[in-house]
């Protein structure tokens, strides 16, 4: 557990030390109820984090007595700012707050030539979505993290080339000086750095880890990685055999749901081991949260897993 | 397990249809869904193709092909008999090259395009070329190719959207309106109102200039003026591809899991669909748990599990095994009653003709097991 305690202070020491913290893995390993506890740890730190969620559902908040983000940055919990942005607003919001005026930016997107020619690009959305993270970082970095809830594998990997894509393309322009400014702040491990999430699964795993050997290329400063929805066995010196008696009996349910849940944790347990093996090369610590089975509020269940990220038992 | 009327459903769709979209949020199976719709289609049968744009290998192996790439593979005789399955991955970079390569005859021509630096950036270092391209191999797989029926799978949930709207936006991207802008114009001879219109462009132009830099305006212009008439083809091939995604020989099938995030996010997509006049024809719900100890309302004590051990009493510690079948059954009871509401909601969304459940697997059975496991939740 020595690991654990270890990646436990590298998370806080990132919380409290970097603007930019961008949360990604798989679809569905859980990165937003992660961000959400990140955010929470953050307060709990004594920092003001503004928790930055791209088109999230609509959805009852994921922080105990918070409201759902909107489009403009307000303090969803308190002591917790947080921005719900659109990928489609991205572009817009991103001019405005860019260009030398307000003027051109409205010309630009008044023109309906230009205003198709931007969304249809390549890569000028990415861009904007990470030119709006960098602006809020700069804005609010001081008092706390940036908290950034991406999109699955693919889309993170295109957020971090995006600066680079538009710098090939565009060789000068105010475009080029803000691309070369983000893609400096996005490899700069003083202020920026990639959380990545998985689960105990085959799947999430290798995607990870392939997901970190590409961000590394780019330059991406890597932390600790979280293993989110760890279970475990729940009767760990029972034989299977015992088990398999037990569910041709009067306790076959009981002994049927013992058997799924040994098979879910023991590929946990495997999963957990590739993954531990993979990340000792590197010299990455680990930090395993554990599955939650009760029927929580999502606010609650952000708490739990903060209350974890601290070192709760 | 499926709903009769349900299954019958599906049964229809693979039978009918030419194109089989899944859609879904990251982590659902929504690729392994993909490749069994086209293996039951094919043990049906049909010849069918299954394009899929996620790199996992392990798909690969478990359909017992050696890699996926842009090629189409033929799968295992005897996992699809009687009929067939190509199955192949859209490696975008890869992708576009091969078009363009059978677009420009002309190898000088097509030599100065790959050279181009926007060229080079759009299929090798830019994000939503995957969109772009995967509309255009199924255009080239529904148009040229002999496929009874082609089950597309398409990225997470929020770039299928993207997806969804690419035909729209490659349409826009090569608009006479806009690439007319940016060619070069050859042509002196042109009337007033051309004269008017084009100055407005160079407005446009100049704005673009002043936020993008003249450089890249200039690289525009040249790759504009080298994809000349590719622009017809690629907008030709976009509205094709649109028209293709709302024909009533495609059906969208939306893949999901039951818990109340996966639930949220099938019903947004739901909603976009809805908003882009497409079909969700089917619902498949995934990895759903199910436990009949969701309705048990006793708690397990260690004088109901004395009894039961029978020979095996010696070897236990009844103490911890007692608390392990109470906690098992409390998770279990607890995801069940989860899914549970989560698959009602679904119902709701999809009516229930239109929803099948597959359960999660309590066993180990390996990706080949996996497959058949979800052919025989989705048909029976």
């Amino acid at each position: 557990m020595r690991s654990e305690r270890t990646a436990r202070a590298q998370l806080d020491e990132i919380l409290v030390s970097r603007q930019i913290v961008m949360v990604t893995g798989k679809g569905g390993v859980g990165k937003s109820i992660v961000s959400a506890a990140l955010a929470l740890r953050a307060r709990e730190l004594g920092l003001r984090p503004l928790l930055f969620e791209l088109d999230a559902p609509p959805r009852t908040s994921l922080l105990p007595d918070g409201k759902p983000a909107g489009d403009d940055v307000e303090e969803l919990a308190p002591g917790i700012l947080g921005i719900n942005q659109r990928s489609e607003d991205a572009i817009r919001d991103y001019a405005i707050s860019t260009l030398p005026s307000r003027t051109v930016a409205e010309l630009l997107f008044e023109n309906r030539v230009s205003k198709l020619f931007l969304r249809a690009s390549p890569s000028v959305s990415e861009m904007a979505l990470v030119g709006r993270v960098a602006i809020l970082a700069e804005k609010h970095g001081a008092d706390g993290p940036v908290i950034v809830d991406l999109h699955a594998t693919g889309h993170a990997l295109s957020l971090v080339q995006a600066p680079a894509g538009i710098m090939k393309v565009l060789r000068g322009g105010v475009l080029h000086e803000r691309a070369r400014r983000i893609e400096e702040i996005l490899s700069d491990p003083q202020r920026t750095a990639f959380i990545t999430v998985a689960l105990p699964e085959e799947l999430p795993v290798t995607e990870l880890l392939e997901l970190r050997a590409r961000l590394r290329e780019l330059r991406a400063p890597l932390g600790p990685v979280v293993l989110n929805g760890v279970i475990d066995d729940p009767a760990p010196l029972v034989a299977d055999e015992v088990v398999a008696h037990l569910e041709t009996g009067a306790l076959k349910h009981a002994a049927h749901d013992l058997r799924a849940l040994r098979t879910w944790a023991r590929r946990a347990a495997r999963e957990s081991e590739r993954l531990k093996a993979a990340l000792a090369q590197e010299g990455t610590e680990l930090l395993t949260l554990p599955f939650i089975h009760d029927e929580l509020k999502p606010g609650a269940l952000a708490g739990l897993l903060a209350a974890r990220l601290g070192g709760a038992s | 397990m499926s709903e009769r009327p349900a299954v019958l459903h599906l049964e229809q769709v693979l039978q009918d249809c030419k194109l089989v979209v899944a859609v879904g949020s990251g982590g659902v199976g929504k690729t392994t869904t993909a490749a069994a719709l086209a293996i039951a289609a094919a043990r049906r049968g049909r010849r069918c193709a299954v394009l899929t744009i996620d790199p996992a290998r392990r798909l690969a192996q478990a359909l017992g092909v050696s890699r996926l790439g842009n090629e189409p593979q033929a799968l295992d005789t005897a996992l699809v008999a009687p009929g067939a399955v190509d199955a192949m991955m859209l490696e975008a970079p890869e992708a576009l090259d091969l078009l363009i390569g059978r677009l420009v005859p002309d190898p000088a021509r097509r030599e100065r395009l790959y050279q181009n630096r926007l060229y080079q950036v759009i299929a090798r270092h830019l994000g939503g070329t995957h969109e772009y391209m995967a509309v255009e191999r199924l255009y080239s797989l529904v148009k040229e190719h002999d496929y009874d029926l082609v089950v597309l799978d398409t990225p997470p949930t929020v770039n299928a959207l993207d997806f969804l709207d690419a035909p729209t936006r490659i349409a826009a991207f090569f608009s006479d309106k806009i690439t007319r802008f940016f060619q070069r114009k050859h042509d002196e001879n042109r009337g007033l109102i051309q004269r008017i219109r084009d100055r407005a462009g160079e407005v446009a132009i100049q704005v673009l200039g002043k936020a993008l830099g003249e450089d890249f305006i200039e690289e525009l212009i040249d790759f504009v003026t080298a994809f000349g008439g590719l622009f017809a083809a690629f907008q030709e091939r976009g509205l094709v591809a649109e028209k293709l995604l709302r024909d009533a020989s495609t059906a969208f099938v939306v893949v999901t899991g039951a818990d109340p995030v996966r639930v949220a996010e099938a019903e947004q997509l739901a909603k976009t669909l809805g908003r882009l006049d497409l079909d969700a024809r089917c619902f498949v719900a995934n990895r759903v748990h199910q436990s009949p100890s969701a309705d048990a309302r006793v708690h397990i004590t260690a004088d109901d599990v004395a009894p039961a051990l029978a020979g095996f009493a010696s070897q236990v510690d009844l103490e911890a095994l007692t608390a392990g079948l109470a906690h098992a059954q409390a998770v279990r009871a607890s995801l069940a009653r989860r899914d549970r509401a989560g698959l009602a909601r679904l119902a709701e969304l999809s009516g229930k003709k239109r929803l099948l459940v597959v359960p999660e697997l309590d066993d180990e059975v390996g990706d080949r097991g996996a497959i058949d496991h979800l052919i025989d939740a989705l048909f029976s």
